[in-house]
């Protein structure tokens, strides 16, 4: 009990230090939002010309301001997510990983903590910067109730955890390939698509939503975006219990593939 | 005099765009891997179009054929533009980190040479992307069709060359501005690939000036859509219009430009 304590303390500090680096840039970080309030913005004329023309006031349940707010949360997560494959291959390039895998600590779980302090910090300037755009145009949002916060919060943070195990199997495959840039842009794709950031699910025919529904990308942003929109607890337990599976499949790929691939390693440079 | 000066810069940007060819294509594993995974990123975004069509039909007068043409325009445009002017990009970067001590020491025209300079290999993916839904996807083609669009998407890319190039030379004025450069880069290409029907007054003002995402995707696409020769020309004289500001902007910026001790090596 006392070593898992230990653990924890070690692993939060690593995502702690991440964090205050961040804060120590908030210039950067307030500059880098620019991005989502034009997205945004741009999003917003198109999916109110897009409901205006057909004339329905609601599609699969949404309406324009619920499907704008949807896409709020899931630009921010996209757009706030860390990029841990890339580290993983950039430290097989450079040589640095020899170093950075004998240290005490174990590697996954160190880089865990790291993306999530991270991914914290542009989390919410992303989230007040596209809120604002979407308020200001659309105004609040209409099923969120202040009892879905807790619901909210724990399913963003799982959402990046999932991403992260996502990304460190994509990140793994650099200890043979060492270049993954190619297999992570086919991830963001996929994330684009079934994952749902750039329509909901709830728009797609009925055959692809089905698809999407069953597999788990869709927990990265689909998700805590559902959660966010219909204000429902009983979905909101769903999805949080969905995530918690596939968090734990898809951790304990990422473990064991670890263990194999530090076996194929080859270090260049340093 | 000028014309032999003219010449012999053309010819060194043939031979430099040679040289980056037969670089990209020395490793050719990486070129076919980034040119397709640009190809389906490209390709992500017309499934988007076709789901979202699914659902609305048109908007404001703009269909799935008018957005397939709409992308294969800025896509061919930029895929060219950075294909063969891929420091556009790195603008900003390169004036930041005092890169330009190597181009500066040598008797070739600054500007184009630092452009010209690197490809972007990723870019060749967009040509492709640009050249496959233009023909198979964006409606019924005709050779005078193919002519505009052929047209169109150079002039977007000039566009595209131009006020990337433009964003980054920020860096000679305030420092190092990477970040502002990117953002506005990107912010520009979103702008430029959806509807312009969709905005209204103060933005829409904004695609033609500051940030010309109306000269790189909607501009272009009418001339093509429409047939419409007049429009070309209007392209035509925004995109000389958006060269000479990148020049007066450059060789303005070039008086102010201080490297550091950092020291460079380019091979």
């Amino acid at each position: 009990m006392k070593r898992i304590r230990t653990l924890l303390q070690k692993y939060c500090a690593v995502a702690v230090i991440n964090l205050h680096s961040s804060t120590a840039y908030t210039g950067e970080v307030a500059m880098r939002s620019i991005m989502i309030t034009v997205i945004l913005y741009v999003l917003v004329h198109l999916w109110k010309a897009a409901y205006s023309a057909s004339g329905a006031t609601a599609i699969s349940g949404l309406t324009v301001r619920d499907t704008l707010w949807y896409l709020v949360l899931t630009e921010t997560i996209i757009l706030s997510k860390s990029a841990f494959s890339t580290r993983i291959s950039e430290e097989v390039r450079d040589g640095s990983l020899a170093y950075t895998i004998m240290r005490p600590y174990n590697y996954i779980l160190y880089h865990m903590s790291y993306s999530l302090g991270d991914s914290l910090v542009k989390l919410l300037m992303n989230f007040a910067a596209g809120a604002l755009v979407v308020l200001l145009l659309e105004g609040p949002p209409q099923h969120f109730t202040i009892v879905m916060i807790p619901f909210l919060l724990i399913s963003v943070i799982l959402a990046l955890v999932l991403d992260f195990c996502f990304e460190g199997l994509i990140g793994l495959c650099a200890f043979i390939l060492e270049d993954v840039s190619s297999l992570q842009l086919i991830y963001n794709k996929i994330l684009f698509i079934l994952g749902g950031m750039l329509i909901p699910l709830d728009f797609f025919p009925g055959w692809l939503a089905a698809l999407s529904k069953a597999l788990p990308f869709n927990l990265v942003l689909y998700g805590p975006a559902r959660i966010f929109v219909r204000g429902e607890i009983s979905a909101a337990l769903t999805i949080l219990f969905l995530q918690c599976l596939w968090i734990t499949v898809m951790a304990t790929i990422l473990f064991l593939l670890y263990r194999k691939a530090v076996k194929y390693l080859s270090i260049n440079g340093g | 005099m000028i014309f032999n000066k003219a010449l012999s810069e053309l010819r060194f940007m043939f031979e430099l765009w040679k040289m980056n060819l037969a670089s990209a294509l020395e490793y050719r594993a990486n070129f076919i891997t980034q040119s397709i995974g640009m190809l389906i990123n490209d390709a992500i975004f017309f499934v988007f179009w076709v789901l979202f069509f699914e659902c609305f039909k048109s908007v404001k007068g703009w269909g799935l054929q008018d957005m397939v043409l709409l992308f294969s325009i800025i896509t061919t445009g930029f895929g060219v533009g950075l294909a063969l002017f891929g420091n556009a990009l790195k603008m900003a970067e390169i004036i930041a980190q005092g890169r330009l001590d190597y181009y500066l020491v040598l008797p070739r025209n600054v500007l184009i040479h630092i452009l010209a300079s690197r490809s972007q290999i990723s870019a060749y993916g967009d040509i492709l992307f640009g050249v496959l839904s233009f023909f198979f996807f964006a409606g019924p083609v005709s050779a005078e069709k193919t002519l505009l669009w052929l047209m169109a998407s150079f002039l977007s890319g000039v566009v595209i060359v131009c006020s990337f190039s433009i964003f980054g030379c920020l860096s000679f004025f305030i420092g190092n501005a990477t970040t502002l450069a990117g953002q506005a880069t990107n912010a520009l290409l979103i702008l430029a690939v959806y509807p312009d029907t969709i905005f209204q007054g103060g933005v829409r003002f904004l695609m033609y000036t500051l940030l010309p995402a109306a000269l790189i995707g909607a501009l272009p696409y009418k001339a093509v859509q429409n047939m419409d020769w007049q429009s070309l020309g209007f392209l035509t004289g925004g995109a000389l219009l958006f060269v000479l500001l990148l020049v007066v902007v450059f060789n303005m910026g070039l008086r102010r430009y201080e490297s550091g001790s950092a020291l460079n090596v380019n091979v």
